[in-house]
C-alpha cells in the first residue's frame, strides 16, 4: 500500500521526468492510454508489448527513482558535490551500468552518468575486498570521519552499525520520499524485515536476495536408467522437474548417496565444510529441523536435540564428499560443480546459478537444475510444511546500503540510495552481469521477469519459491562472534576434533558470555524482533507473534 | 650555541615526532585497556564504563587467549629450533664448499625473499586435498593418498610450522654464514695442528665464537615467529576448529573481527610484558657473556 503522499514539487519534476523517459524509450507511439498512478501522477503509458514499456512501464510507472531525483535536485546543492560509497570489490557493475537494450531509461547514459546529469553530484565508489567491508565500516565508526555516505555491508552486521552509531535511522526520509520498501513495489518478505529493519525502525536498504537454493545435476537426475535404479533401490521416485524435490534432508541424502560416483571423478556433494563457511550451510537446515537459535531469554538453545541431529547428519554425509570442502571455500566449490564436474549437487548463493548456467565458464550449463531447499519432518509441525516437510533456507552475508551518520550529506546518501534501489533501477541493476546482487522485490518476479533478466527462468522460479522460506543471520550485536564460535566448534566437529554434543555446548556456553558482555536485556530485545523477520510457518510452529 | 645544543636541536623534530607516534598511542592502548568498550558498544571509549584491571584478569583467564598463546610459543619452540639447527648445517656445508659459494649462497636465501602471505598460499597449495604433496605419496606408494592435511589438527600445525621453516631457515643461515666467515680462522689452524678432531673443533671453538650471533639470531627469530599471522591465516585460518590459531590470529579476531578493543588491549600490554621480559632476560645474558670475554 503506498501510504507516503509527495510534493506537488516533486510530482512535477518527476512526472515531466517520466514523460520524458517514456519519450526517450522509443516506445511506439500508437494506442495510448492515460493512466492515473497514484502518488497524483499522470502519465502516458504505451500500450505496447510489455517489452517496449521498459521496466517503468513494466513496473506501472513507479516512481522511486525519480521521487529521489526530484528531492536531490530540490536540495540546490553546491557545484562539486559528492558521494563516496564503500562497496564490496565486483560489485561495481549494480552500481554503474547501461539500461538493458530494450530500455531507454538512462538516455543511452550510464547510470552514474545519468545520476550526475540529473542531480549535478558525483558518486565515488570505493571497493573493499567482500569479507573486509564489515572492518572498514567499523573502522569508521571508530574513526567518525566521515569517509563514506553510503555503505553497502552484509546485513548480519546491522545490529553491530546500528548500536555503534554508525547506521542512520532512516524513518523520517523513507516517510517522506517512500522508497517503496513495502506494498505492491515492496520486497519480497520476509527479506524486506529484515534487510531493511532493526529494533522496529528502518536502517537500512537491501540490495540482495542471497538465500541459498539447491543445485542437481539434472543429467543425472532425469535420465531414466537411473530414476529407475534408484527406485528399485530406495522406494520413491526422483521428480527431476519438481522444484520442490527432494522434500527432505534424509531425501537429499539419498539422492548424495546414489550419485557418489568417485569413479568418474564425481563426488555426491560440495558443501560447505571449511572454516567461516561451514556455519552458513547450518542455519537453515538447524531451522528446518524446529531448532531455535534462543530461547526468550537469550538462553542458547542451539545444543539441543534438533542441532545435534543436524550436525550428526552434516557429518554422516561427509564421506560423499571430496576431502577438500574441509579445507576450502566457495572459490572452490563454484568451479568444481559447474566447471570441473566434480559433485552431483551443491548448494548455495543464486550466483551459483548464474554461472553453472552460463555457458562461458559453465559445462553443466544445460545439465543443472534448481530446487527449493528441503526440510526435515518434525513431529508437531506437520500444519506448517511447505510441499511436504517443514522448510527453511539460510540468508547469508547478503547486502543493504545504510547512511554513515558521518556523512556530511546524510540525505542526500539516503536518496542515492533510494534511487540505485528502487523498482525501475534496482530492478535493472540486479540483472547486470557485472554485479552478483539478486533479485528482492516480488514485484521483479511478477510483473518484470523473465525477460531481460540474465538469470535463467527456472532458476527464478525456484528464486522465488525459495524467498518466503529465507532465514535471516543472526543479525544481533555482536553477530560476528556468535557466528564464528559456532563456526569453529562446528568445523571442529567436522575435521573430528570433537563430537557434536560437545561442539553445540561449547557454543551454548560462550554465547552465553557474548550476550551477557552486550547486555542480555538488549540483546533479547533485539531477539525479539529479529526472529519477528523468519519466515510465516517458522514463527507459527514456533509461537513467535 | 654550543655543538651539543645545536645537535639537539637538529634532532629534536624527529625526537618529537617519533615519541608521539610512539607514547601516546601506547598510554591510550593503556588507558583503553582500562575500560570496557568495544566499538559496537556506540559510546567514545573514554565514556565507557571504567573496570579497572578486569580486561587484565578476564583474559588471563580467557582459555582461546591462553591456548593461542601456548600454541604460539610451541611453533616457536619447534620451528626456530629447526631454523637453527639447519642454518647451522647450511653453513657448515656452504662453508666447506671449495667453490661456487656465490651462485649457492643466493640461492638459499631465495625463500626468505617472499611475501609470507605468498608463502602461505604456496604452502596451501602443495598441502591441499588435491595438491603436490599427496600426488607424490600417491606415485611412491601406487594407490591413490587423500589425506586433507590441513584439517588435522596435528599436521596442520606441522605445515605451517614447515612453512615458516622453509622461509625463514635462509634468515638463520645468512646471519650465522655471515658471523662464521668473518670469524678469525687462526684458532681453528692451531687446534688442527694441534690434532684436535672437527668435532671438537667445532664445539670448542666454533660455536662459542659464534654465540653472540647467535644470541642475536635466537632472539631476533623468536620474536618475529612470535608473531606468525600471515602463514598459518592464509593456510587454515586458525582451523581446524581453533587448532591452528595463533596468539596473533586471536587478537586479530577479538579486535578486528569482533571489536573488543578494551579487551584486547589488555592482551596485547599482556604480550608485550611477556616480551619484554624473555627479551631483557636474553640480552643480559648476552651482556654477561660479553663482560666474561
Amino acid at each position: 500500500v503506498l501510504k507516503y503522499g509527495i510534493t506537488a514539487v516533486v510530482a512535477a519534476a518527476a512526472g515531466g521526468a517520466v514523460g520524458w523517459l517514456l519519450g526517450g524509450a522509443g516506445a511506439a507511439p500508437g494506442p495510448g492510454v492515460t493512466q492515473t498512478v497514484e502518488k497524483t501522477l499522470t502519465v502516458t503509458q504505451a500500450g505496447t508489448p510489455t517489452v517496449a514499456l521498459g521496466y517503468r512501464g513494466l513496473l506501472g510507472n513507479d516512481m522511486a527513482d525519480m521521487r529521489a531525483i526530484a528531492a536531490v535536485k530540490a536540495m540546490n546543492l553546491p557545484a562539486g558535490t559528492k558521494i563516496t560509497c564503500l562497496n564490496p570489490s565486483g560489485s561495481r557493475g549494480n552500481f554503474e551500468f547501461k539500461a538493458n537494450a530494450d530500455d531507454n531509461i538512462f538516455g543511452g547514459k550510464s547510470s552514474l552518468e545519468y545520476w550526475k546529469e540529473q542531480t549535478g553530484v558525483d558518486v565515488e565508489i570505493v571497493e573493499a575486498p567482500i569479507n573486509e567491508v564489515y572492518e572498514k565500516a567499523m573502522q569508521e565508526s571508530v574513526a567518525k570521519i566521515g569517509v563514506y555516505d553510503v555503505i553497502d555491508l552484509n546485513h548480519n552486521f546491522i545490529g553491530d552499525v546500528v548500536e555503534s552509531g554508525l547506521a542512520v535511522n532512516l524513518d523520517q526520509w523513507v516517510q517522506k520520499y517512500d522508497p517503496e520498501l513495502s506494498g505492491p513495489m515492496g520486497y519480497a518478505e520476509p527479506l524486506g524485515r529484515f534487510l531493511n529493519t532493526y529494533g522496529g525502525h528502518v536502517y537500512s536498504m537491501g540490495s540482495d536476495a542471497d538465500v541459498f537454493l539447491m543445485y542437481l545435476r539434472k543429467d543425472y537426475l532425469a535420465d531414466p536408467d537411473e530414476m529407475a535404479a534408484f527406485k528399485s533401490k530406495y522406494g520413491y521416485d526422483i521428480r527431476p522437474d519438481d522444484i520442490y524435490f527432494p522434500e527432505t534432508w534424509d531425501q537429499y541424502h539419498d539422492l548424495i548417496k546414489f550419485f557418489d560416483r568417485p569413479d568418474e571423478g564425481m563426488r555426491g556433494a560440495w558443501f560447505w565444510r571449511s572454516r567461516f563457511f561451514a556455519v552458513m550451510g547450518f542455519l537453515g537446515q538447524f531451522i528446518s529441523n524446529g531448532g531455535k537459535l534462543f530461547d526468550d531469554n537469550m538462553n542458547p538453545a542451539i545444543n539441543g536435540p534438533e542441532g545435534q541431529k543436524v550436525v550428526q547428519d552434516m557429518i554422516d554425509i561427509m564421506p560423499y564428499m571430496d576431502p577438500v570442502v574441509l579445507t576450502a571455500g566457495y572459490e572452490a566449490q563454484y568451479p568444481d560443480f559447474y566447471a570441473n564436474k566434480k559433485a552431483f549437487t551443491t548448494f548455495g548463493w543464486p550466483s551459483i546459478g548464474r554461472y553453472a548456467t552460463d555457458p562461458g565458464v559453465s559445462a553443466i550449463s544445460d545439465a543443472v537444475s534448481f530446487h527449493v531447499m528441503p526440510g526435515y519432518k518434525v513431529p508437531g509441525a506437520e500444519q506448517f510444511y511447505v510441499k511436504g516437510s517443514f522448510r527453511a533456507s539460510g540468508h547469508t552475508f547478503g547486502w543493504i546500503n545504510l547512511v554513515s551518520n558521518y556523512s556530511k550529506n546524510k540525505e542526500l546518501a539516503y536518496l542515492f540510495a533510494q534511487w540505485r534501489l528502487s523498482p525501475v533501477v534496482g530492478g535493472m541493476a540486479v540483472t547486470q552481469p557485472g554485479g552478483y546482487e539478486d533479485p528482492y522485490r516480488g514485484v521483479w518476479y511478477d510483473k518484470v521477469y523473465p525477460g531481460p533478466a540474465p538469470i535463467r527462468p527456472d532458476e527464478l522460479v525456484c528464486l522465488r519459491a525459495t524467498l518466503p522460506l529465507a532465514v535471516p543471520d543472526i543479525q544481533l550485536r555482536g553477530s560476528r562472534e556468535y557466528d564464528d564460535i559456532l563456526d569453529k566448534n562446528l568445523q571442529a566437529t567436522f575435521a573430528g576434533q570433537i563430537g557434536p554434543k560437545d561442539a553445540l555446548d561449547e557454543t551454548a556456553a560462550a554465547w552465553q558470555k557474548v550476550t551477557d558482555k552486550y547486555g542480555r536485556d538488549k540483546q533479547i530485545q533485539a531477539w525479539k524482533y529479529l526472529r519477528l523477520g523468519y519466515p510465516e510457518h517458522v514463527k507459527k510452529y514456533f509461537g513467535w507473534t | 650555541l654550543k655543538v651539543e645544543a645545536k645537535g639537539g636541536i637538529l634532532v629534536a623534530p624527529l625526537q618529537i615526532l617519533l615519541n608521539v607516534f610512539i607514547w601516546i598511542p601506547f598510554f591510550l592502548v593503556i588507558a583503553l585497556s582500562l575500560f570496557s568498550w568495544s566499538a559496537t558498544m556506540g559510546p567514545n571509549w573514554w565514556e565507557a564504563p571504567f573496570v579497572g584491571i578486569r580486561n587484565y584478569v578476564d583474559i588471563l583467564q580467557d582459555e582461546g587467549f591462553l591456548m593461542a598463546l601456548g600454541r604460539t610459543l610451541i611453533v616457536v619452540a619447534v620451528a626456530v629450533c629447526l631454523e637453527f639447527g639447519l642454518g647451522l648445517f647450511l653453513t657448515l656445508l656452504i662453508a666447506s664448499l671449495p667453490r661456487g659459494r656465490r651462485i649457492v649462497t643466493p640461492i638459499f636465501l631465495m625463500p626468505m625473499m617472499f611475501l609470507p602471505i605468498v608463502t602461505g598460499y604456496d604452502f596451501f597449495m602443495i598441502f591441499y586435498g588435491h595438491g603436490p604433496l599427496n600426488a607424490i605419496l600417491s606415485m611412491l606408494l601406487g594407490h591413490e593418498v587423500m589425506v586433507e592435511w590441513l584439517a588435522n589438527s596435528t599436521s596442520a600445525l606441522f605445515a605451517i610450522i614447515l612453512a615458516d621453516v622453509w622461509q625463514w631457515t635462509p634468515f638463520m643461515f645468512l646471519i650465522l654464514y655471515s658471523a662464521y666467515m668473518a670469524a678469525p680462522e687462526e684458532p681453528v689452524k692451531v687446534a688442527r695442528t694441534l690434532g684436535a678432531s672437527e668435532a671438537y673443533i667445532f664445539r670448542r671453538i666454533t660455536l662459542p665464537a659464534l654465540r653472540d650471533v647467535i644470541m642475536i639470531a635466537l632472539i631476533i627469530r623468536s620474536l618475529e615467529c612470535f608473531k606468525i599471522f600471515d602463514i598459518p591465516w592464509i593456510m587454515t585460518a586458525g582451523g581446524p576448529g581453533a587448532a591452528t590459531q595463533t596468539i596473533s590470529i586471536y587478537m586479530y579476531l577479538e579486535g578486528f573481527k569482533y571489536w573488543n578493543l578494551s579487551y584486547i588491549s589488555a592482551g596485547a600490554l599482556i604480550l608485550l610484558g611477556m616480551i619484554i621480559i624473555v627479551t631483557r632476560y636474553a640480552t643480559n645474558r648476552l651482556l654477561i657473556v660479553e663482560k666474561k670475554m
